[in-house]
């Protein structure tokens, strides 16, 4: 029995399970969990439960349990149930003492429950599932195949986490061509249940004679499939590891010489949240190097790296002529374009700044040709007469104007969007504020126009100077609305030749937090989920969020003109979909995860 | 009369249940038990008070064996059955009993044995007197309905 859920009608119809010996509660949560439209199974015996969950399995999609039972002690249920069904289990019970709780969040409960309960703490049971659904279809093959075949390296930490960008990619393989039928996965976390792949090394090794039977360069994800041979193997799965693997061998073909000692045969518990290896856009098609095989997987997990925002720095940033239009901004620092897309980014809270390079036409990486389409939340300055560097922008005084062009992706059927567009247009003042050095609004500075934010491209945040600014000060751009501002550092005259460093420390991103959002501008946790759903992770800018700990190293140097959109992307939208658990950050994030595309 | 005598049993069944509100006798929890009920389960509250009474009687019954018929008392297993009465009395709001719950758990955990015998009589007393006052308090309902003639059903002199 699938365990899909409609996307339109969830979380109504939830398939609760639940386990209390106590068949009062047994009734009354019973009643209520109907009320909260889910589908419920009461049992009041452990053994029933199980064996109820056994036989059914993905018959359901969340547990409720009691602590204190007579045959069973909860915990072990709940570990059972975490281990052999994976799905997330609440617990209950009288008692809250603080070790019974911690006792059952180190078994894996998602939440314990305080009886008596409330009707409005099992209303939002159904964030567990998401939740979990959401980490799932993130990190499917990803996170297996790189904890196994890594070795004790120390820089296993969640830090040099890009997560797994097969959701993405699939995705927009699909959109891209969908050939195969089997795409279960829809736009819907809610009701993808993808098989995990444990890429072992003997399947790995698989692979890697498919591929080189096939021939590096003539290899594609079906011709592979086929080759393998393995059953459950799913043309997604192949696809989304040729990729790594082609990254992979791009990184090698840098650094031939990088090794690590050889370890084939680490397996670890597929439990992790995090490791997932970033993606390196070689535009190479390498030849496949005669390497060991386990050379080649140490290679492979070499690629946890953490990523610092220093050697991120613009020493890096190579950007494309794509902007020739705007020859202000292709240069700039803070300004990275990313297909016809410059974002503007944020160093202080170590995001990583995507760029592209100008040879870059890796045909794996097609989502990135898409991307060049898409809406992407950025901001670029544009202004006729400034060049070279961005950060250094010249504030051309004889034009009154500052022009700030947003590429907003905020579609006009999306229910949120019409609100915003609406506030924009309606009060344009305050929507937008450029801030002075301490902070405080422009005042001579008026906010001109605010171009619609609807399905078209850009829309123009144009500021009327009224009178020349001095050209050393920085500025910030402020968004009033839910909506990460963005600072521009408007520094003209001559080229600033500051380091990078500080060109960094100059720009940064306040999160919607800080700014306090506007409440009732926050779409129901319900839409906001849906919305959820297509976010492709690629198309979230890594700026949207502050707290990452992504401290960049040797990666950056080792892949030097590396597309690595993916990877913060995929990063982002990890640390978004963790975040979503924070009701607190949740409303934060509403309106980056807006702005994909719908 | 209809309606009338409808009525002055509402009036009644309202004071009854503000003066275990007011007593402590029922929580707040009882009326989240009223909220639940509704079309689909008209008697919704009456059956999970049933259900409650029974389990619970149950439950006294073997604590009391646990605390009286032996000389050795085993007080651990009376805290579990403690701990099930009390959840069990915190579904249906039933406050009271569940305080005694709490202070019996306490000297059982001390292995007080005057102090459990003594709490576990006030218990009893507790649960007979809630049943008594739910059992008043369902028979007015019975009695309001059939004097009003409609099925408004017991939410309809909730109190919220």
């Amino acid at each position: 029995m699938e365990s899909v859920l409609p996307s339109s009608q969830f979380p109504n119809g939830l398939r609760v399970l639940v386990v209390d010996d106590d068949l009062t509660w047994l009734k009354i949560l019973e009643k209520m969990l109907k009320k909260c439209l889910y589908k419920v199974t009461t049992c009041n015996l452990a053994e029933d439960a199980l064996k109820m969950l056994r036989e059914r399995k993905d018959g359901f999609d969340i547990v409720i349990s009691d602590v204190n039972m007579p045959d069973m002690d909860g915990f072990k249920l709940l570990e059972l149930v975490g281990l052999e069904m994976d799905l997330p289990v609440l617990m209950m019970s009288v008692d809250d003492e603080k070790s019974r709780v911690m006792k059952g969040v180190k078994h894996g409960a998602c939440d314990y429950l305080l009886k008596p309960v409330r009707m409005k703490e099992l209303r939002n049971i159904w964030q567990h599932v998401y939740r979990k659904k959401l980490l799932e279809t993130k990190d499917m093959d990803f996170n297996e195949d790189f904890q196994r075949l890594r070795k004790g390296s120390d820089d296993s930490d969640e830090g040099s986490l890009f997560y797994g960008g097969d959701l993405k990619l699939s995705k927009k393989r699909k959109d891209a061509k969908d050939e195969d039928g089997d795409d279960k996965d829809t736009n819907d976390p809610a009701s993808v249940k993808k098989p995990r792949v444990n890429w072992t090394v003997d399947l790995h090794e698989q692979f890697v004679d498919a591929v080189h039977q096939i021939g590096i360069d003539k290899v594609g994800p079906k011709k592979i499939l086929d080759l393998m041979h393995v059953p459950g193997l799913t043309r997604e799965n192949v696809a989304s590891h040729l990729q790594k693997y082609r990254l992979y061998l791009a990184r090698l073909q840098r650094q031939p010489e990088g090794t690590m000692p050889p370890n084939s045969n680490s397996r670890e518990p597929p439990e992790s949240q995090g490791s997932n290896s970033t993606f390196s856009g070689s535009s190479d098609e390498t030849i496949l190097p005669q390497n060991a095989l386990s050379e080649i997987h140490d290679e492979f997990t070499s690629l946890h790296k953490t990523v610092t925002k220093r050697a991120l720095a613009l020493s890096k940033l190579d950007l494309l002529d794509v902007q020739k239009q705007d020859p202000v901004c292709h240069e700039g620092l803070q300004f990275i374009s990313f297909g016809n897309t410059v974002y503007c980014e944020d160093y202080t809270s170590s995001t990583f700044p995507w760029q592209q390079h100008a040879n870059e036409e890796l045909p794996t990486l097609q989502i990135k040709q898409q991307h060049a389409n898409e809406k992407i939340p950025a901001m670029h300055i544009n202004q006729q007469s400034c060049v070279g560097d961005c950060t250094n922008l010249e504030v051309p005084f004889q034009q009154p104007d500052i022009q700030i062009q947003l590429n907003h992706p905020l579609s006009s059927g999306h229910p949120y969007s019409s609100d915003f567009i609406e506030r924009t247009r309606m009060t344009n003042k305050g929507t937008f504020d450029l801030l002075n050095q301490t902070k405080q609004p422009i005042t001579d500075c008026k906010l001109d126009h605010v171009s619609p934010l609807g399905s078209s491209a850009d829309s123009m945040i144009t500021f009327c100077l009224e009178r020349n600014y001095p050209s050393t000060k920085t500025y910030e751009l402020e968004s009033y609305w839910d909506f990460p501002h963005i600072n521009i550092n408007l520094q003209g005259g001559s080229t600033v030749a500051s380091s990078m460093a500080s060109q960094f420390e100059e720009l940064h991103l306040r999160s919607v937090q800080s700014h306090g959002h506007v409440k009732d501008f926050v779409p129901n946790g319900m839409e906001m989920i849906h919305l959820n759903d297509s976010i492709s992770a690629a198309e979230i800018p890594s700026f949207f969020y502050e707290e990452t700990s992504i401290s960049s190293d040797d990666l950056f140097n080792l892949m030097d003109d590396s597309l690595l959109t993916e990877g913060m992307s995929n990063l982002s939208h990890q640390l978004i979909s963790s975040s979503i658990s924070s009701p607190m950050l949740r409303d934060t994030w509403s309106t980056p995860i807006n702005w994909v595309e719908m | 009369m209809l309606g009338l005598g409808a009525t002055q049993l509402e009036d009644d069944m309202h004071r009854l249940l503000s003066s275990l509100f007011h007593q402590g006798v029922l929580d707040d929890h009882f009326s989240q038990l009223q909220r639940l009920q509704d079309h689909d389960s008209p008697n919704f509250v009456v059956e999970v008070v049933s259900i409650y009474f029974r389990e619970s009687e149950k439950l006294l019954t073997t604590l009391r064996a646990l605390l009286l018929e032996r000389e050795c008392t085993d007080y651990k297993k009376m805290g579990t059955h403690l701990n099930r009465l009390m959840g069990s009395s915190s579904s249906i709001g039933a406050n009271r009993v569940r305080n005694v719950c709490v202070a019996l758990r306490t000297f059982s955990e001390r292995s007080n044995r005057a102090g459990c015998i003594n709490s576990l009589e006030q218990l009893e007393y507790e649960q007979c007197l809630l049943k008594s006052k739910l059992h008043e308090l369902f028979q007015l309902e019975q009695q309001r309905l059939m004097a009003s003639g409609l099925g408004y059903g017991y939410h309809s002199i909730m109190l919220d």
